[in-house]
């Protein structure tokens, strides 16, 4: 079976652009076969290959667009060098070659930039969501007939329009990618470049000559762009908030970005030094950030666990989850009591030989400080004290929790006090990140905001906190 | 108009050598930009400038991509990074070959794709550091204290965890072998600085974790 033509057509398009381009200057020679020898490989590839992977794997072995791209390249500029010579050496026609050429990067940057924001409005997911059926279908992942296929994307579709007006910008990301390729800066550098060479009695030695002694040509290379981007990094990294290092990092990157800059010439740093720098800067980060979600991430498991193994014993467990869904739920919940204990034990062992961390330094850790104060925490304080004060001391292996404490976990649970009053609060964060950036409403216009719920605990005062 | 255009041409080619003088990253591009410009500063008329000229330019392209590789070579030896510095010597071991332009884009292009491929293959032998969690996770059941009648259900949920890496590690060496057949996964490259690197664990638990999952998965 042949690849999907969507998906190939996408992919192929350019080259295939670029063979009827040359087809049409009526260019011949070694090149152009070759290039078209290296085009039809491709689309037999796209025949003989079923799987994306695999296509992608062979064209890559095969090295065939670069290939390809390599003869396109010597047919143009041999097509170049030929004209010049036919013509002989005239400054202004170069000078003028020149800037068209800059006027024509002009053009592909702002008709890139239109292509992208009108793909970015594009909304195919109805015919995603029918073509995922039938494969679904074909193929035998969902048994039904083509009666019950057929209303089953009915209701699917008339779900996806609910939800569409409710929230209407969700598939659109047009706003964003507007923003987000800003090529203004770029597209007045090139045109402050196309200005010189349209001065009267302009050379193009002398044309030459003034962008590299002004720095227009580096200007040009679109670096400001890049620090733009890390402010913006500061600013999303400060929004999600997932550790220190996060904000750090970009932070320090914004930092080398502005002393490379001050030591250059003209204000934009190397791009090579750039690189090395912020590559420098990851690495400097990684395994921190790595720790960090590591050490979170065990934590997190262990108080889930003494939850879950805490809520077994009470007489709502059998009709909740993780329980609920059981053969025998009552069977599920008494697995639960008589596993966990020994789990969570290892767990902490576990946290303790790798990080030096017992279960009671939890609680003083920075990963947990941080967590509460940027609210990213999901359960109450209160609740997190009985588990920790309560719940804990009893959960040893053999051992079950008493009846007094059953109660009192059956009413943190009924009760609604489990969970941390400002856990929307990242989420409140982030929301006002994005329309900072993208506009006004426009994150509610695209995704729709959970349900605070009933939530009745207190909300955490770290000072009163017994860490 | 004539002498006033070579003037200038002279100017310009002076300027381009000027750039890189005195910067030690830049030795090649200096005095291959120095050559191109004494050929210019020779010529009586500018048409001269076409016979000095010859493969100059060529030469000064292939010194500019020799200073940035040798930057980058530096920059990856410091890091440790020994396959992204090995892409580096391929650029420079083909790069003087290149008899034009075109020769040049392709030659570097070459050698960055096949980097590319090396770097993605290298980088696979990572899967250790994601399926850390999945040998803790047959650590604690195997080890957990629980009564007797429950020690095979836990002895069941360390197998499926033990098939899950032996199927994960099937799955990479099948993905990886539509890009570079007969791949196979190493997972002791993982002892290498530019991997170890991201771990947040010590050498000792490193090693340890290491040797369990090599014996699970046989690799």
């Amino acid at each position: 079976m042949a690849l999907d033509p969507m998906m190939t057509d996408a992919l192929l398009g350019t080259f295939r652009n670029m063979v009827q381009e040359i087809k049409e200057k009526q260019s011949t020679g070694e090149d152009v076969d070759k290039m078209n020898e290296y085009f039809d490989r491709m689309v037999e590839l796209t025949q003989t290959h079923s799987d994306m992977s695999a296509f992608n794997g062979q064209m890559m072995q095969e090295n065939l667009y670069m290939k390809f791209s390599d003869h396109y390249g010597r047919v143009l500029s041999q097509a170049a060098v030929a004209e010049q010579e036919e013509k002989g050496y005239d400054d202004s026609t170069l000078l003028k070659q020149s800037i068209d050429a800059l006027k024509m990067a002009i053009k592909r940057l702002q008709d890139g930039k239109q292509e992208a924001i009108a793909l970015a409005r594009e909304d195919n997911s109805e015919e995603i969501m029918e073509k995922t059926a039938n494969i679904a279908s074909s193929q035998g992942t969902i048994k039904m007939s083509k009666k019950d296929l057929a209303r089953l994307k009915k209701r699917a579709f008339k779900e996806s329009r609910e939800d569409l007006a409710k929230t209407p910008n969700m598939y659109n990301d047009d706003v964003e990618v507007d923003v987000l390729n800003n090529i203004e800066p770029i597209v007045e550098a090139i045109q402050n470049l196309i200005d010189l060479g349209e001065t009267e009695g302009m050379t193009l030695p002398r044309f030459l000559s003034t962008q590299m002694e002004k720095g227009l040509d580096k200007a040009m290379e679109g670096l400001i762009l890049v620090r733009d981007a890390c402010e913006g990094d500061v600013a999303f990294q400060k929004a999600y908030a997932l550790s220190p290092y996060h904000i750090q990092k970009a932070e320090e990157t914004v930092k080398v970005y502005d002393q490379l800059a001050e030591q250059s010439t003209f204000n934009i740093p190397e791009s090579d030094e750039l690189e090395f720098c912020t590559e420098k800067l990851d690495y400097k980060y990684e395994k921190d950030i790595n720790k960090w979600e590591e050490i979170v991430n065990r934590w997190e498991e262990i108080l889930d666990d003494l939850s879950e193994w805490s809520l077994s014993y009470t007489s709502v467990a059998p009709y909740i989850d993780p329980w609920k869904g059981a053969d025998n739920p009552k069977k599920a919940t008494i697995e639960s009591q008589k596993i966990l204990p020994g789990i969570i034990q290892e767990r902490i062992r576990l946290l303790n030989k790798y990080f030096g961390v017992s279960f009671e330094e939890i609680f003083a850790h920075p990963t947990f400080k941080w967590k509460v104060e940027q609210f990213t925490i999901s359960n109450s304080q209160e609740f997190v004290e009985f588990l920790k004060n309560v719940v804990y001391v009893q959960c040893k292996p053999f051992a079950d929790l008493s009846k007094g404490d059953i109660d009192e976990r059956l009413k943190l649970y009924n009760e609604k006090r489990e969970l941390n009053p400002e856990h929307l609060n990242p989420l409140k964060r982030y929301i006002s990140y994005y329309d900072n950036k993208f506009g006004e409403g426009r994150y509610q216009s695209k995704n729709s905001i959970p349900e605070q719920g009933e939530c009745n605990a207190k909300a955490w005062v770290w000072s009163e906190f017994g860490g | 108009m004539s002498n006033l255009l070579l003037e200038e041409y002279k100017a310009y080619y002076s300027l381009r050598a000027k750039r890189f003088d005195g910067n030690a990253n830049y030795k090649n591009s200096f005095e291959a930009e120095s050559v191109l410009s004494e050929a210019m500063q020779g010529c009586d008329v500018l048409e001269d400038f076409k016979t000095r000229l010859g493969d100059k330019n060529i030469k000064c392209g292939i010194a500019l991509i020799k200073d940035k590789y040798e930057l980058r070579k530096k920059h990856y030896s410091e890091m440790q990074e020994t396959v992204r510095l090995e892409v580096c010597n391929d650029v420079l071991a083909n790069i003087e070959e290149a008899k034009s332009a075109n020769d040049i884009i392709t030659s570097v292009s070459t050698a960055e794709t096949e980097g590319l491929l090396k770097i993605a293959m290298d980088e696979a032998n990572r899967e250790f550091h994601g399926e850390w969690f999945i040998l803790d996770r047959i650590e604690v059941y195997e080890n957990a204290e629980v009564p007797s009648e429950y020690k095979n259900v836990l002895l069941e949920k360390a197998n499926e965890a033990k098939k899950s890496l032996v199927e994960g590690n099937s799955f990479l060496e099948d993905s990886n072998n539509d890009w570079q057949p007969g791949w196979r996964h190493s997972p002791a490259q993982i002892l290498e600085h530019r991997h170890k690197r991201l771990s947040p664990y010590q050498d000792e638990h490193i090693k340890e974790q290491l040797s369990k999952y090599r014996n699970y998965i046989n690799r």
